[in-house]
């Protein structure tokens, strides 16, 4: 069985039931007793404490309240259906405004998007129909003579339906899916407990649209929706002035924020459990006999997969490699060579990803910007190759044909001279080395992973399986660090105590210099001179005698 | 137990401690101990100047105000720019101070008096309230305010480089190298009160600094020449739970940091490549005053302003907890990160807490007593009585943990002990009246022997090395293997002052204190 294919089925299904299970009893369970309260203070008029506990505890068990439920559980099957399907471990770049739409556009998109305000839509009506008795639930008709139900019914949904348009063109459109890991992994209950916090609360309600000047430009839209449509139909288009009244301003102010908190914190359990950290086995039994199964829950086979499992595994190698004494176990079997035959398999197993990883970064990175230093690929000479021929044996010189891609590219680029076009398909500034930039996560960890065992291999290393490999991680590092120093400085800055945040692909830019810098001066400080007495290439050996004067900045 | 009694007498007026020799603070007259210090230095020492400059302090800006200020406006208008500048609390001020300008006026300040008074009575019934935010926060004032006058009120020193960045009263910060002429000034309108900085490890250029906003990164670059850093060179790391920071403390390898801050106890940590941060732990227990990361990285020490402290350990951030009894004043690790020293505010005693490696935090159940270090009258070399100890402003231990040093709060002496944690712990302090020590400060990156940095009341910063052969390995080649595994201990114990020494055995050693030659540690 293939490593994701195992991480799938063991691993991340759990932590979507789980997830999700979390998400009912917090979301459900809570708004639920919130709407409850507001019912029997503020609707019935009950001010009895004894009562108004009694009233909470006898609704939550009300069958036909039961039965709603039913609602919100479809509601947040459907968004972590949509969560699951769209989440992603590297930010998206648009490399030109076409792109852009192209994304706004697909089906895709406005499929789940259309989901998640559905799903909104039904959870605003909920929220209300629990609060107010005035305001039905979706499924209960209207009375005949109650010229408010149905306005109060529409405005709600269509309130709601605008805060899940907001959150999803977020979502889609801003990087809202983006998964990463935090700094530091505490227990859930901590993380969930500082995401419920009035701060994180008040942020989402500012976000998701559920701030002053948003729930005004929707109530303004509605309105001259509602006028337009009356207008066309010769109905009377005075009577939607009164859905000014207040009972209806104070619901659609509950539920907008009840839902901007409730996607909110959503989005904010499913990223906690999702990046949970995994711990991956070094080494198994099966490493014994390595022909007997190749593909296996190993840290080696992870490291090469692709994805959140690629990214959680270079995540544990990190954790692994860092000088915590607590990993010391784990770190020796890095260390360890295999009986019989004495091989370092699992330090190889380790070092290969990564080292494959750095390279291949640091390639796609020269090939954008200076592929003038890439290595030329072998010219192959023009008559070595069976040239095609007539019937006589002469040699036909006939153009090959041109691929369709080709075509294509020659076409985009020639439209590119017009200006309509030019608006669309001209590439935005640095969006390709900001693409590149946006997948360096695993490429940061694996810096550090390595830079954390080669200097731990100093003093733990017995048999000195890392040795033979110091040389090429640090000529490795040495160019993939004047890679991205040949880059230039990031071209957005800020001021700090502005509250700007940079892009996430911008900030991974500067934590790969930061990181690589570490790294380096890691290893030079705990090997000291001997450093320079390894058969590297003269540039990294001057780039090594620096680090050891701490000369580099 | 040791006690202050033990130390040798201080030298007589007119000398001051020079250097380490032997195991003995030696003492020689101002002129000779400086050349003697450079001489033991070399190319190795560093001045630390105030230059040309006047130096102003930050917390004196206010005053300048009502020297300029033409008093034109209406005694309304004046109020009300009291109000938009300070608050409502100010205006009110502002309102008693005028007189004679009619009757409405005189109601409204007799009547802004009343509000006063009653504000300053609810204020007095709150204080008198156990709040443990209102509790011993002498730790968490701005370093201008903690130090006593002089223009440099305390040092940090780079850990791999013979570098030195020092806080100035301005809340500027200059940085000396040996060697090296310039002395960058880093200055920036965010940076005010500063209340911690910190060198990042491996690397030569990034330092942090926790003030009233966050934390500010400087990145200094080692070859550039440029005296005064401009504002790229700055990034604002800021969390809304811990600002203004009280306490910041870098994670051994250096790639993240946690910090402390505000009125609440929330323990941020950050990720400075990337500029994230998580909260890991938001309990009860008010204000965090103090947090550091132990050598190993495997635990986090966290005081808190009310009478308890809790050790994290960094994998999945549970704790144990100590209860004390009285708030912590200053606590350092031992460089292997087993042991724990620290003194609490009220208490003149040092506590030490052992911890064992393994899963969990691994801490000794109670805390022991190491050194007495009550105020005691002993006689200088000349015969006259100084008054030594008392409660303890500062600990300071160095990258080898041999040599310990300790700054009080209301004596002029800085102690200094000798140390070994495998498996002894040894004294031998030192101290002059007229000068008080205001912040100590070890070299990190000497491969022998050490350097102790001093920063007195006048401002100077004088350096003491100490030349010895050492006993400790170092952290980076310690081999982890030797670690014992196998002791536990429970949590939540009370801390009991009374226990005798050899009570906690195992890996952390019991630190058995003997008496040694004294010796004596002036200022300039």
């Amino acid at each position: 069985m293939k490593p994701e294919d195992l991480f799938s089925s063991e691993v991340l299904l759990w932590r979507y039931v789980r997830a999700l299970a979390c998400l009912l009893l917090l979301q459900v369970v809570a708004p639920m007793a919130v709407c409850n309260l507001y019912h029997t203070v503020v609707a019935q008029r009950i001010l009895n404490p004894i009562t108004v506990t009694t009233n909470l505890l006898t609704s939550c068990i009300y069958p036909t309240k039961l039965l709603r439920l039913v609602v919100p559980a479809a509601c947040f099957v459907i968004l972590a259906r949509v969560h699951i399907k769209s989440y992603t471990v590297s930010a998206w770049v648009p490399l030109n405004r076409w792109e852009k739409w192209r994304r706004v556009l697909s089906l895709t998109v406005i499929l789940r998007s259309g989901l998640i305000m559905i799903a909104c839509a039904l959870l605003a009506n909920f929220y209300t129909s629990l609060a107010h008795p005035d305001f039905p639930f979706l499924v209960i008709p209207c009375t005949p003579g109650d010229v408010m139900c149905y306005k109060r019914k529409t405005v709600i949904i269509y309130m709601g339906a605008y805060v899940g348009y907001h959150y999803a063109y977020k979502y889609f459109m801003l990087n809202g899916n983006l998964i990463t890991p935090t700094p530091a992994h505490p227990r859930k209950l901590q993380l969930i407990k500082a995401s419920l916090s009035l701060r994180s609360t008040r942020e989402a309600c500012n976000t998701h649209g559920a701030n002053k000047l948003s729930f005004l430009c929707a109530i303004c839209i509605y309105m001259a929706a509602a006028i337009m449509i009356n207008l066309i139909y010769d109905g009377n288009w005075q009577e939607w002035l009164v859905i000014f009244d207040l009972p209806l301003m104070m619901m659609t102010l509950l539920a907008t924020v009840l839902l901007a908190i409730s996607l909110s914190l959503f989005s904010q359990v499913f990223h906690i459990f999702i990046t949970e950290p995994v711990e991956i086995p070094v080494a198994t039994a099966e490493d014994s006999n390595p022909e007997a199964e190749t593909d296996s829950w190993r840290l080696s086979n992870a490291l090469s997969s692709s994805g959140l499992l690629q990214l959680l595994a270079f995540w544990d190698l990190k954790t692994l490699a860092s000088s915590d004494p607590m990993n010391f176990a784990r770190r020796t079997q890095v260390f360890c060579i295999s009986q019989p035959g004495g091989h370092p398999r699992n330090w190889m197993g380790i070092m290969n990803p990564s080292m494959n990883l750095i390279r291949k970064f640091c390639e796609r990175l020269k090939r954008h910007n200076c592929p003038e230093d890439l290595p030329k690929p072998p010219v192959v000479p023009a008559g070595a190759a069976s040239a095609p021929t007539d019937v006589n044996k002469n040699e036909v010189v006939k153009p090959p044909p041109v691929p369709f891609k080709e075509r294509a590219v020659k076409l985009i680029m020639s439209l590119k001279r017009y200006p309509f076009f030019g608006y669309f398909l001209s590439d935005l500034p640095d969006a390709t080395n900001r693409s590149i930039f946006a997948e360096a996560l695993p490429v940061i960890w694996a810096v550090q992973a390595l830079g954390d065992l080669v200097t731990a291999s100093f003093t733990e290393d017995k048999f000195g399986v890392v040795q033979r490999n110091i040389p090429d991680i640090l000529m490795a590092f040495t160019q993939l660090q004047k890679v991205v120093d040949g880059l230039g400085r990031v071209t957005i800055s800020r001021r700090p105590g502005t509250g700007e945040a940079l892009p996430s692909e911008l900030q991974l830019r500067k934590a790969l210099r930061f990181s690589l810098r570490s790294a380096l001066y890691t290893v030079t400080t705990t090997f000291g001179d001997t450093v320079l007495a390894m058969p590297v290439s003269a540039e990294c050996q001057s780039k090594l005698q620096s680090y050891l004067q701490f000369k580099e900045g | 137990m040791i006690n202050l009694e033990h130390l040798h007498p201080p030298p007589g007026c007119g000398h001051v401690t020079a250097y380490e020799n032997d195991g003995r603070l030696r003492a020689l007259h101002v002129t000779e101990a400086l050349e003697t210090t450079k001489k033991w230095l070399g190319g190795q020492f560093i001045e630390v100047t105030v230059g040309q400059e006047p130096v102003r302090t930050a917390h004196s800006k206010q005053e300048a105000r009502e020297a300029f200020s033409a008093h034109t406006e209406t005694p309304w208008q004046r109020v009300m720019f009291a109000y938009y500048e300070e608050g409502w609390e100010a205006s009110l001020q502002e309102m008693i101070k005028g007189k004679d300008e009619g009757s409405l006026y005189q109601v409204a300040s007799t009547m802004a008096s009343v509000i006063l008074k009653v504000c300053g009575i609810i204020a007095k019934a709150q204080a008198l309230l156990p709040s443990p935010k209102r509790s011993g926060s002498s730790a968490n004032t701005p370093l201008v305010l903690r130090g006593s006058g002089g223009s440099i009120v305390s040092v940090a020193w780079h850990p791999h480089t013979n570098t030195l960045a020092a806080v100035f009263c301005d809340d500027t910060v200059r940085v000396f190298a040996a060697g090296r002429s310039i002395t960058p000034l880093l200055k920036h309108r965010l940076q005010k009160s500063i209340t911690h900085i910190a060198w990042m490890p491996y690397s030569a250029s990034l330092m942090a600094v926790g003030c009233e906003c966050g934390v500010l990164l400087w990145t200094l670059d080692p070859v550039n020449v440029v005296t005064r850093p401009s504002g790229s060179c700055v990034s604002l790391l800021a969390h809304p739970s811990a600002t203004p920071i009280n306490s910041l403390t870098w994670h051994p390898k250096g790639n993240l940091f946690a910090c402390v801050g505000g009125s609440n106890s929330q323990l941020v940590v950050w990720d400075v490549g990337r500029e994230a941060s998580v909260v890991v732990h938001s309990g009860t227990g008010g204000n965090i005053s103090l947090v550091l990361w132990s050598p190993d990285s495997s635990r986090l020490f966290v005081a808190y302003s009310s009478k308890i402290m809790r050790v994290f350990e960094t994998r999945s951030w549970t704790y144990e907890q100590w209860s004390l009894e009285s708030p912590i004043q200053s606590a350092v690790w031992s460089s292997l990160g087993h042991l724990l020293l620290f003194v609490t505010q009220d208490d003149p005693v040092l506590y030490y807490l052992g911890f064992i490696p393994g899963e969990g935090v691994g801490g000794t159940q109670v805390a022991a007593q190491v050194a007495d270090l009550t105020q005691t009258l002993v006689s200088d070399e000349d015969g006259e009585e100084v008054s030594v100890g008392g409660p303890v402003k500062q600990l300071a231990w160095d990258i080898r943990s041999e040599r310990l040093a300790i700054v009080f709060r209301d004596t002029e002496f800085v102690v200094l002990f000798h140390t070994h944690t495998h498996p002894t712990l040894h004294l031998a302090p030192g101290g002059e009246p007229c000068q008080v020590p205001v912040s100590v400060s070890f070299q990190k990156n000497l491969p022998n022997g050490a350097v102790l940095s001093v920063v007195w009341s006048s401002g100077q910063v004088q350096h003491i090395p100490m030349r010895y052969s050492s006993r400790e390995p170092l952290p980076s080649t310690l081999n982890t293997s030797t670690f014992n595994t196998s002791i536990r201990t429970t949590h939540n114990s009370i801390l009991n002052c009374s226990v005798p020494l050899n009570t906690s055995m195992g890996y952390a050693g019991s630190p058995v204190t003997s008496p040694l030659i004294g010796g004596i540690f002036t200022s300039p």
